[in-house]
Parts: C-alpha cells; structure tokens; sequence
C-alpha cells in the first residue's frame, strides 16, 4: 500500500470520481487518512456526505462496509451475533454422537455472524467503514462505537479481543437530528459540510452531467444559491440540484423560465408549503439568481 | 515531535524550542477557546498536537484547519473559533471560506468584535498571550450577564426563524399570551418533551434488548417444538419511575395561569404513566380521569361542566385534608412525588394547611411547589399560606412560562 495520498491527489482523484470536493473537506480527509482517526461529517442533508465515503473507498480501492443507523438498532445487528441455531445443531450432533464437547468449542468463529462493526474490524485487507446517519440511532448505540473508535477493537466475551489488522477508515456522517454524545465526538475529527458556493455547484453540474448547457447549469446554480438564502422549510440541497439538472437535460430545456420552474418545482422541494412558496417567489427568485455571480 | 517542514529550515535546538513553544501555544488557545465557551477536551488537544506532524504548519490555511477540524466539535462553534484564531495567531487573511464569504463573516470584517480592542498585536509572546487570557477571561465574565446576547451571536448560523418564534413564546409570561397566539402556543406544548427518568426495578419483562435469558420463556415456548430450544428469550429489568401526584389550584388569583398550567398537566399525565390529578380551590376534586380523553378540547369542556368551584375562593388546607382523607391512605407513597401548583393566596386555616403539609412530607417521596409569582425578582412567600408551607417543601420553583416547566421536568427526571 503506498503512503497516504497528498491533497491534491486525494482533490484530484475525487474529481475523477465526480466529486468535486473543497480544499477544506480534501484536507481533512487527508488528514484522517494520516492520521488514522474517524472522520465525522455533519451538513445539511443532501450535501454528499455519504458520498464521500463512496467515492473515497473507491479511489482507495477498499471495500465499503456500511452500517446504515436507525432507532433500535442495536448491538446483535451491527457488532457480531451468536448463530444459536448452528450451535444447537452442533450440539444435538455431538450428543447423537455419543462424544464429547467443550463449551469453547460452539463459541468459535465458526457460529459467530459477523456483522458490519466486527466485519470491518476483521477485514483482511483495508476498508471504508461508513456509519451513516449515526443520530437516527438511539444514544445507547453510541456507546457500542466507542471501543471501535478509539482502538479499534471489538471484545467478544467468550472468545476475546479482536484487533484491527488495518486500521478501517470511518467515516460516520450526521444530520444531527439530536446532538451526538461528547464521547463519539471526541473520537473524531470534525467537519462541517456546508451547501457548495455557486462557482463549485456549477462545476458539480457540469461534471456530472457534461453535455449540460454551461449557462444552464450557470442559472441553475444561481437560483440554488437564491433558493438556499430563502426561508423554506427544507432547503434543497446538492442532491435536489442534480435532479433538477437532470429534469431539465431531459425536457432539452436551454433556459429557466416561470413555468419550468412550475413544471420541475417536484424535484426541489418535497412540502407542499415549500412548492408553493417557491411558485409565489418564482421571478423574485429569478431576478436574484442572475445577480449571484456578478455579485 | 517530528515536524517535517520546519525542520528543513531550523537547526535542531532551534527546532526543539520551536516545537515546544508551538505546543504549548496550542494549548494556550485551547484554554482560551474554553474559556469561550467552546468544548474542548484534552484528547481533542492531543489530536490536534498529533496531527501537526502530518500537515505542512507554515500553511496557515492548513494549520488552520488542523486545529479547526481536530479542536472543534461542532460547526455552531467555527464564528467564535475563527474570530479566536485571527486574534490569537495574527492572522490577516481570512481562512474560513477563501472564494466564499459568508455573510457572517462580512459582518464581522466591518464591525470588528470590540475583544481586539484589548490585545496589541504582537507576536508569540507569553506576556501577550497572558493579556489575552485576562481580556478573555474578562469576557467569560461579562458573558455571564450578556448570556443571550452572545448566545445569539455565536449561534446565528444555525437559528432558522421559527427557532426565535419559538424561543420568544418559550419565555412568554402566560398571562400576557395573546388569544391569536393560543395556537402556535399548544403545539409548543405538544412538543414538549416530557420524559421521566426510567430505573430499572426488581422485576423482569422480555424484551430484546434485554441481555439476561428468560428461561421459563423459552422452556415454555420449547414446548411448542417438541422440546427443542430454538428461540431464546431475553428479559430486562422492568423500568421504574417516581409516579407524580398533583394538586393544582384554580382559585380566581390562579385564573390567567390554570388553563395553560391544566393544558401542561394534560402533557404531563400522557407521558408520565400514573399520574393522579387534582384541582382544588375551596373543594377538592379529582380529574385524572377527565385528563385522559384523547382530546385536550374534550378534556377542558368536560372540565369546566363538571368542576363547579374553578375560580372560587383558596382554602388551600381544607383542600388538603380533603385529600389526605379521601386518597391520602392509597396515593401517599415514598415513590410518589406531589406536585403542588398554586401561588399560596389562602383564606383558610394555616394550622390546618402546615398539619397536612406536615403529612405530606412524611408521606411523599418529595414536595415540588411551583408558585407563578415567583417570576418576580424580589418575591418572598409572605403570604399566609405559602409562608406556612416553606418548610415543608423540597423545591420551590417559578411556573409562569413554558422554559420554567421545562425547568420543572428537568428536575423531576433528576428525583
């Protein structure tokens, strides 16, 4: 495995990738890779933090472990498990066998279901350990995460420790729909991911789509910038400006007007309140959007 | 310390010295970033010392970041942390957004914070820093008074306007609530979130969670397999929690509070399993049954046909023998806490009301009064009843606004 790569590399590669990312969000993944330390995220959603964690582990070439939080999760379903079925049949076996059996031989690795914590901890070869959306879970699970955090190491009481054989990259990402524990917190470095300036979304739309029209793809970042500085109840973010870019490739549409805007308005904005706002606004929006980049 | 870059440039002492001094600058502004307010624990220091060996430090972009992204733990802190870092490292440029200034910090470029004022400009120096520290030191002083003021500042990123609707009617005196503002009021009630600290208890329940076997359960459920275990149960502890009993009073020196305070009990008896309820103000009548309509609107109608004594005259003790006669014997538990809402404006007999109180005491686990005027700065319990009730109670609390009653849940979950 070569040395880390540079910021430049890591900025480079991403692009290659489709993700245009900042200096500040490439230096800080350099500097997790350095220094072998989980990378929080946190941003609005749809602003690509999962992503991130994608793209990176395939420029990395690693696999993608992902845990993917909800409410109730809990430690059977994303450390390891006891397969009880396996180790009951094991046992009527050995019973109907006549032999013998010690109690260490049903808790081998043989009857343990790894799940994604401990497959990552156990990998072979290096990986990108994604836990997404780790505030959905309950504040219990945090606990489970830090001993995976900090060492690296997973304790399974009746067999021992397992160490990392390559530290995994995680990458954890939050919407902080409630605020994380202090102590996952601190495991951490922290990045803020904030919506794209409009310069840097119009290179996400022409990257991801090059046949787009660069004025186009120009307006449309405009009226992204215009539409995040209004007060809607969920904001569009990245995500919703690449399905509209989409929308609009595919009614061949070269310019925005009112009624494009009617027409498309579904992908923007998923709240009726927010639809109608943004129709009631659609020239205020407009004239807005052709003053970002002179601005 | 093995800092590659500077290395290259400095002999060995002098990079030695280097790396000390820079180590223990970074510690400096942590200290003062705590004294911010900003969390910063010491792993986060460790990190952020760590991290220099793999970052180039004469990039003061770079460094920046590294101390940004190690130290900080969530964006609600970056104005502060970036207004620090300037002062603190003499920083000219502006490192946060290069191509793009936010709002924030445009502000900030046009009416510099009056902190800057203080330290002269001049570089790592111990002398310099120590004047910082006091100048910051001044400020965690002073931000003790301008709380809000500051708060707001630092916060403004993140503030959606709902956000300070909200806050204002938080801190709203019930009485000066407005009919127009009733609605938006009880979806605040709603969205209080009322949680009474669980304990776990002696006994067991099955539960997924839990990590002890339930044997009896899976024998029991083994029966149904021919004998044959395939499906383990799991218990846990039952939870327990402290049971509320409370006494509100809805005499005519209540009337601007009861209503909002009964819509607030109505909350508190949805979550708070086994809450008992009473109003009293000359008579004393139980609606724990009434409370628990789905409907809050049915609950209040429903109220006011059937408590014929809502704002009548106080006599708070005769109210309380009542209660101590009719349910005392089955509600007076050392699990249950009594609430008691009244503002102690009594007309009834004192020595009636301090012989009940004294029953309280000995019965309940804990007495929480919660006074309405208490909201008044210099307000003592002067009146006849409170007066006569002070001794008996274990916490005495304001509740004329929706941030007191949260307040008040707080400190019910600590019980």
């Amino acid at each position: 495995m070569k040395k880390t790569l540079s910021i430049e590399e890591i900025k480079e590669a991403m692009k290659k990738d489709s993700y245009i990312c900042d200096n500040q969000l490439a230096f800080v993944i350099y500097l997790s890779l350095a220094m072998e330390k989980p990378l929080l995220l946190e941003g609005e959603p749809g602003v690509g933090k999962t992503e991130v964690a994608k793209v990176l582990a395939n420029i990395l070439g690693r696999k993608l472990i992902r845990l993917q939080c909800y409410e109730g999760l809990d430690a059977a379903s994303t450390i390891y498990e006891w397969n009880y079925a396996k180790q009951l049949l094991k046992i009527k076996t050995v019973d109907a066998c006549g032999q013998s059996y010690h109690l260490e031989d049903i808790f081998t690795d043989e009857f343990l279901i790894p799940r994604p914590l401990l497959a990552a901890v156990r990998s072979k070869e290096k990986v990108v350990l994604l836990i997404d959306e780790v505030d959905r879970a309950d504040e219990e699970f945090e606990a489970f995460l830090l001993e995976v955090l900090s060492d690296f190491q997973i304790t399974i009481p009746e067999m021992g420790t397992v160490k990392a054989i390559h530290k995994p990259l995680v990458i954890i990402t939050s919407n902080r729909v409630r605020e994380l524990h202090d102590a996952l917190k601190r495991r951490c470095l922290y990045h803020f991911i904030d919506y794209p300036t409009p310069e840097r979304e119009m290179e996400i739309i022409t990257t991801k789509f090059p046949d787009i029209n660069k004025d186009l793809a120009k307006k449309i970042a405009g009226i992204m910038a215009s539409l995040r500085g209004q007060d809607f109840f969920k904001k569009p973010g990245v995500a919703e400006t690449l399905d509209w870019s989409q929308a609009l490739t595919i009614l061949d549409k070269a310019d925005i007007d009112a009624e494009t805007m009617d027409l498309t308005c579904g992908c923007l904005f998923k709240f009726k309140e927010d639809v109608k706002r943004f129709q009631d606004t659609k020239s205020e929006t407009l004239a807005q959007a052709d003053a970002v980049f002179e601005g | 310390m093995a800092h590659r870059r500077p290395a290259q440039f400095l002999s060995e002492a002098d990079y030695q010295r280097y790396a000390h001094n820079l180590i223990e600058r970074i510690l400096l502004f942590a200290d003062l970033l705590r004294k911010n307010r900003v969390p910063v624990h010491t792993a986060k220091e460790l990190d952020a010392i760590a991290a220099l060996q793999h970052v180039d430090i004469s990039n003061m972009r770079q460094f920046y970041l590294t101390l940004r992204s190690t130290l900080l733990v969530s964006n609600r802190y970056f104005p502060v942390f970036d207004r620090l870092f300037q002062e603190f490292w003499n920083n000219e440029g502006d490192l946060a957004q290069p191509a793009d200034g936010t709002p924030e910090e445009q502000d900030k470029k046009q009416n510099p914070p009056e902190k800057q004022k203080g330290g002269k400009e001049n570089p790592s120096e111990q002398g310099e820093s120590s004047k910082k520290e006091d100048n910051s030191e001044k400020e965690a002083k002073l931000g003790t008074a301008e709380d809000s003021e500051e708060e707001g500042a630092s916060s403004k990123e993140i503030t959606v306007p709902t956000y300070s609707l909200t806050e204002r009617l938080r801190e709203k005196d019930f009485e000066d609530i407005k009919p127009s503002e009733f609605a938006e009021f009880d979806d605040l009630f709603k969205k209080l979130r009322i949680k009474v600290k669980e304990k776990r208890g002696r006994r067991f329940k099955t539960s997924h969670r839990g990590r002890t076997i339930d044997l009896p359960k899976s024998i029991r459920h083994s029966r149904q397999k021919g004998g044959e275990i395939v499906k383990i149960f799991t218990k846990e502890k039952k939870p327990k929690h402290s049971k509320l009993v409370l006494l509100a009073d809805v005499s005519a020196s209540m009337d601007v509070y009861s209503t909002f305070l009964i819509k607030f009990i109505y909350e508190l008896q949805k979550y708070v399993p086994d809450t008992e309820t009473f109003v009293f103000s000359t008579r004393l009548k139980r609606i724990s049954d009434i409370l628990s309509h789905h409907s809050i609107g049915t609950a209040l109608s429903l109220l006011s046909s059937q408590v014929l004594f809502w704002s009548g005259g106080t006599d708070i003790g005769g109210s309380f023998l009542e209660f101590n006669t009719l349910y005392g014997g089955k509600l007076r538990k050392r699990n249950r806490i009594l609430v008691i809402l009244s503002d102690g404006w009594d007309t009834g007999d004192i020595e009636t009301l301090k012989r009940q109180m004294a029953i309280f005491k000995k019965g309940f686990k804990k007495i929480i009064w919660l006074n309405p005027n208490l909201k008044y700065e210099n307000f003592e319990p002067l009146c006849m009843g409170m007066a006569a009730s002070m001794p008996y109670i274990d916490y005495f609390l304001p509740c004329h606004n929706l941030k007191t009653l949260e307040t008040f849940i707080e400190i019910v979950q600590k019980i």
